[in-house]
């Protein structure tokens, strides 16, 4: 058993031997925490901030957390805008995961996963998801919900939740999904009180309903998914956000003429990491979603060679009926915009190999070792070569 | 969260513990399954089930694993994962190329929990007598280890056929690597067997 575990252990038993202890030290949850604030450690919102703050030393020495400045500076600069005053109180960590979530914890870990990065198209997208998490933290919604597992039994097992292996990034994050598992009705206050955040600054209103909707898409490409999205499982029915997040931003809009969508600069933020991201995100092997988010992704950036090459990749994966015929007019169109990355054109050829285009295939296996001679495939591709009869 | 990749880890770890093993004479060849024969090398415990084939292993299933995934028909998982059901795996199919064999791999250990998976320098190698073909990964596990691998591939007559290495980067992986080669080099498969030529 280790320290966090007997900590806890500890802290469970004086919580059910000593129902005495004050839940909160201020005695105002329906206000924000005030910058600064820190909640004392004898009270029972003190332990729960004391077991954030292990989680988070977890986060900082995790090989998963992204260290890359000029992305943590420009999410962070998002993260502040919305949250105003109460930015020194927040602190962004950004980890290497390809589900699409965010969370926010009492203590004021904001932690976005490269998934959602991967997926929000512009800033306004974003800011919309980080918009909504900061609410949850405005409004002190985990430590309400902890509030309420006031009886032993409960608060034992919201602990358990929040504890469990706190050796790991990922049990981490499942502890911090253990307190981020708000209400319904928790959800809705926080899409309202992040859509006020967002319009305040002056962002398309329009732009929560395109990721909801997008979302919801990606999902329903597969049936035989298990479940929600780590975004979406909490939340109330997608249709029903939707319909409300449509309807508020119509009621905006009519009052403002917020249009501030910030695609460049999201774009300009994130190039340097999308094709690593995709990269693992089809390595989960869910690849009817993969095809569905990708296809999403190269709607809103059709001139995007990076992007034809990735849903090539997406379909050749994929392999379901049409969907050769598919990856090679994307690697087509790839290698038709300008900065065709070269594994397009391997790309090509093993769909080509496959579909028994013998001449195609021996044509792109033949460009593409002609533009990455030193590449780490290059016998496998050599070896492609001789059985459509080409060297190279 | 991946709740079913903490409790599929969870259970992985508490069947390992469980699990009976045996050891594996060096000195004799060693038929694995579907014609597969090696030899061991050196002494290895083994313990294997219908769900992840045979594995061995030296200083227990964390620290390396050689994993034997022999005979994988066509429309099957090239294994299951405890608290996954088989409709949420990638299946074989008999039409995949080394490329796509690798995303097979990489996918299903990534089904299993670990994070971070790449696979790298795919290149041909005999798998025996018959054509085959190996890559190198890349991967963390849930606790955040770095650990490489690498694998031998054959197809033959239809089915699959896997060799996976894994081991932490640290230390493990360098230190049995050169056994986990020599192991490769020594696969024997029935002549009669078979095989598609990659990319044939």
């Amino acid at each position: 058993m280790n320290l966090v575990w007997r900590a806890t252990a500890a802290l469970a038993t004086a919580l059910i031997a000593c129902t005495a202890i004050p839940v909160h030290a201020a005695g105002q949850l329906d206000v924000p925490p005030p910058v600064g604030y820190r909640p004392a450690l004898n009270t029972a919102e003190g332990g729960l901030w004391a077991i954030m703050d292990k989680v988070e030393d977890q986060i900082k020495v995790s090989p998963a957390l992204v260290t890359d400045e000029a992305l943590n500076t420009y999410v962070h600069k998002v993260v502040c805008e919305l949250a105003g005053e109460q930015c020194s109180s927040l602190r962004l960590y950004i980890v290497d995961d390809p589900d699409s979530n965010a969370m926010t914890a009492p203590n004021g870990m904001v932690i976005v996963w490269t998934g959602l990065l991967l997926r929000t198209q512009n800033e306004a997208e974003l800011a919309f998801v980080l918009g909504h998490e900061i609410t949850h933290y405005l409004k002190r919604h985990s430590v309400l919900n902890f509030e309420h597992a006031t009886n032993a039994a409960g608060t034992v097992a919201f602990l358990s939740t929040a504890t469990l292996g706190l050796a790991a990034l990922p049990a981490a994050l499942i502890a911090i999904g253990g307190i981020a598992s708000y209400s319904r009705d928790q959800e809705r206050e926080a899409d309202e009180g992040g859509f006020k955040l967002v319009v305040g600054k002056g962002y398309d209103p329009r732009q929560g309903a395109t990721f909801m909707a997008n979302t919801a898409e990606e999902e329903d490409a597969n049936p035989k998914r298990r479940k929600p999205s780590a975004y979406l499982s909490s939340h109330p029915a997608t249709k029903e956000r939707l319909a409300t997040l449509t309807k508020r931003a119509g009621e905006i809009e009519a009052q403002t003429r917020n249009n501030l969508v910030a695609t460049d600069e999201y774009r300009a933020a994130i190039s340097p990491h999308r094709a690593a991201w995709l990269e693992e995100d089809f390595n989960r092997g869910d690849y009817l979603q993969s095809v569905a988010m990708v296809k999403q992704l190269v709607k809103a950036e059709p001139g995007s060679a990076e992007l034809q090459y990735f849903l090539g990749e997406a379909y050749r994966r994929r392999n379901a009926k049409g969907d050769l015929e598919s990856a090679t007019a994307a690697y087509q169109a790839a290698i038709a915009a300008m900065d065709a990355p070269n594994a397009a054109y391997r790309g090509l050829g093993l769909a080509a190999l496959k579909s028994g285009q013998k001449d195609v295939a021996r044509g792109a296996f033949q460009k593409y070792l002609s533009l990455e001679p030193d590449a780490k495939d290059r016998a496998i591709v050599e070896y492609y070569l001789t059985t459509v009869g080409g060297t190279p | 969260m991946r709740w079913n990749t903490f409790f599929a880890a969870m259970l992985c770890v508490a069947l390992s513990a469980c699990a009976t093993y045996t050891a594996v004479d060096p000195n004799k060849p060693v038929t694995i399954g579907d014609g597969v024969t090696v030899d061991a090398q050196v002494a290895w415990a083994t313990t294997s089930s219908y769900q992840t084939g045979t594995v061995w292993t030296i200083d227990g299933l964390r620290l390396n694993s050689l994993r034997f995934l022999t005979g994988i028909t066509p429309g099957n998982p090239m294994m299951t994962i405890p608290g996954l059901a088989r409709k949420d795996m990638i299946p074989y199919s008999e039409s995949m190329l080394p490329n796509d064999v690798m995303d097979l791999v990489t996918g299903t250990l990534a089904k299993g929990g670990f994070q971070q998976v790449r696979g790298d320098n795919l290149k041909p190698a005999p798998f025996g007598s018959v054509p085959g073909f190996r890559f190198d990964v890349s991967l963390t596990t849930e606790d955040g280890l770095l650990m490489k691998g690498t694998s031998l591939i054959a197809q033959r007559g239809g089915k699959l056929d896997v060799i996976l290495f894994l081991a932490p980067a640290e230390y493990y992986y360098d230190r049995s690597l050169p056994t986990v080669e020599r192991i490769f080099a020594s696969v024997r498969v029935p002549a009669t067997a078979a095989a598609k030529a990659p990319g044939a």
